[in-house]
């Protein structure tokens, strides 16, 4: 235990050394760019008459009224646990599956055809069924982004366990690594980084997914709160609503990539910090 | 378990035939190593050396022939005692330079007190002492095969397959390593298959030289090498040396370059 923590402490420390100042100029970037973009539309924004283009300023004033009122934080949290929730389900049975299809020769060729045919599905195309057969309920809302989650991560996880070098598969064999530990001790960390990329690629077709049900099953939540106040010409506190659902999306990746440093602190790709 | 084995195990290939599908590789290749003896393999890329490497190490099986190690036939699983040193290394990226070479230790059940004494100790002997903490990633190609030899030598064995060790290393690097490597049989006996492109290397470590050539291939020469042991690099400058060298070279070359 103690191992693994000094070297972390190690590769922190190092991290940090150079950290503040690519950090600092990363910050001031991303704010110089978003100011010019938040410019420009406020200044295009002027020549439209018909004022159903949401403005920056608009959108601004908005914020207090959406912000106070409860039941946008309501459907901001029903939203959320739907997401965190499916994504759960669909990452520990996705990463499952996939090691399991990955490895066993006889079960990826069952499965392969079902798992890419639904990964190229559009999970738009499901959610008529979805609704058929759980009703216009958070249940159909769930039973989606589970799917939505489960696909990508089946896919990479099955991509990583299949290219575990050969080296490493001789080198564990070689070195009499117990058929029983062969999942955790090779298997699974060699798999780590795909794993961690089909969590990425989820966490985006999680949020598609919720908004989609919502959407088209109107099922309360984030999703219906956009839909609600654009179609009550509220666009401002429609925009709102988005950046939310922008700022939970950058949330979830960031949280990723700090639990991809945290787990594989080995893995560099291309030589990258 | 941890007392090393005096002079390594008997090696022996007898008629050992593989294939890949229905393609024939090697042909009837018979071959003894004596305990403590390094024979180095060359020939021509291609003609089976990694091949018949890996069927010692109960990696790939042979299709007709027999491979014993001290008299045990290797069938299946890796004998016990018998270690391999890759060509880029194959170390586990996720685990320390320390976790590598204990890893093998901590598979056989070593005490852990017992482990980490072992481990320190080969951490030392080859000379990345200060590392132990760090990922392969982060270090040189030579510190990395540094620490494929500890973890090969971390069991005490008795037989050492080495293919093209120092293949995917600078020229620099890779003298230092022959050098210690050298230093290593010096001290300890260990029965070694040298698997080379290189022929100086060949006939540097080598107490014979075994050249595979042919389609399938077998053996087309056992050359003995008698250069002095405990062997130095001093006697790459002895006439005995290039004597075996253009051998050897005339010998893999032959089929390669038109004469
Ligand atoms: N997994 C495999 N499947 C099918 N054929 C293989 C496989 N591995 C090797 N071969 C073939 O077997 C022959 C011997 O390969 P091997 O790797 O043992 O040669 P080598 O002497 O080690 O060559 P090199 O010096 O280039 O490393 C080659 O012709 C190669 O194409
Ligand atoms: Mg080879």
């Amino acid at each position: 235990m103690s191992v693994t923590e000094s070297t972390r402490s190690i590769a922190v420390a190092a991290g940090a050394l150079r950290a503040p100042k690519v950090r600092q100029r990363k910050v001031l970037l991303v704010a110089a760019t978003a100011l010019l973009i938040l410019l420009i539309w406020q200044i295009a924004s002027a020549f439209d008459a018909s004022g159903l283009v949401p403005t920056p300023s608009g959108i601004l004033l908005a914020m207090p009224g959406v912000f106070t009122n409860p039941s946008f934080w309501i459907d901001t949290l029903d939203t959320s646990l739907a997401i965190l929730e499916g994504l759960a389900i669909g990452v520990v049975f996705g990463t499952l599956i996939g090691l399991l299809t990955g490895r066993v020769r006889w079960l990826r060729g069952l499965t392969a055809p079902y798992v890419a045919g639904l990964y190229a599905v559009p999970l738009l195309a499901l959610v008529p069924l979805a609704t058929i057969w759980l009703g216009y309920s958070p249940v159909a809302r769930l039973a989606l982004i589970t799917v939505a989650a489960l696909l990508p991560c089946i896919v990479s996880t099955v991509d990583g366990a299949r290219k575990i070098a050969r080296e490493l598969e001789d080198a564990a064999f070689v070195l009499h690594m117990p058929k029983r530990r062969v999942l955790f001790d090779l298997v699974f960390p060699a798999t780590l980084p795909y794993i961690m990329a089909g969590v990425n690629v989820a966490i985006g077709r999680a949020i598609v997914a919720a908004i989609a049900v919502e959407f088209l099953a109107s099922v309360p939540g984030l999703g219906r709160f956009i839909l609600i106040n654009a179609r009550s010409f509220h666009q401002d506190a429609s925009i709102v609503g988005v950046f939310v659902l922008v700022v939970l999306g950058v949330l979830g990746t960031t949280a990723v990539e700090a639990a991809r440093r945290r787990m594989a602190p080995w893995h560099n790709p291309r030589g990258e910090k | 378990m941890n007392q090393p084995v005096q002079g390594g195990a008997v090696v022996e290939l007898s008629e050992v035939s593989m294939y890949y599908g229905s393609r024939k590789v090697t042909d009837a290749i018979n071959l003894e190593l004596r305990r403590g003896e390094v024979l180095s393999i060359v020939g021509p890329s291609g003609c089976g050396k990694t091949t018949l490497l890996r069927a010692v190490a109960g990696l790939n099986r042979p299709g007709s022939g027999e491979i014993r190690v001290d008299g045990v036939p290797v069938a299946g699983a890796a004998p016990e005692g018998v270690s391999m040193v890759f060509q880029h290394f194959g170390l586990f990226p996720w685990k320390t330079v320390e976790a590598n070479i204990a890893y093998p230790l901590v598979v056989r059940g070593v005490r852990k007190k017992d482990a980490v004494e072992q481990t320190r100790r080969l951490v030392e002997m080859v000379g990345l002492s200060g590392f132990e903490n760090s990922y392969p990633h982060q270090l040189s190609g030579g510190m990395q095969q540094r620490t494929g030899l500890a973890r090969a030598l971390a069991v005490n064995p008795r037989v050492l397959l080495m293919d093209e060790p120092f293949g995917a290393l600078d020229a620099q690097t890779r003298e230092v390593l022959q050098f210690e490597l050298l230093d290593l049989w010096a001290t300890s006996a260990v029965t070694t298959l040298f698997v080379t492109h290189s022929i100086e290397e060949a006939v540097l470590f080598g107490d014979r030289i075994a050249v595979l050539r042919g389609q399938p291939s077998s053996v087309v020469e056992l050359i003995d090498v008698n250069l002095p042991k405990p062997r130095e690099r001093s006697v790459m400058a002895t006439p005995e040396f290039a004597r075996l060298r253009e051998h050897v070279w005339n010998l893999v070359m032959s089929n390669e370059v038109p004469a």
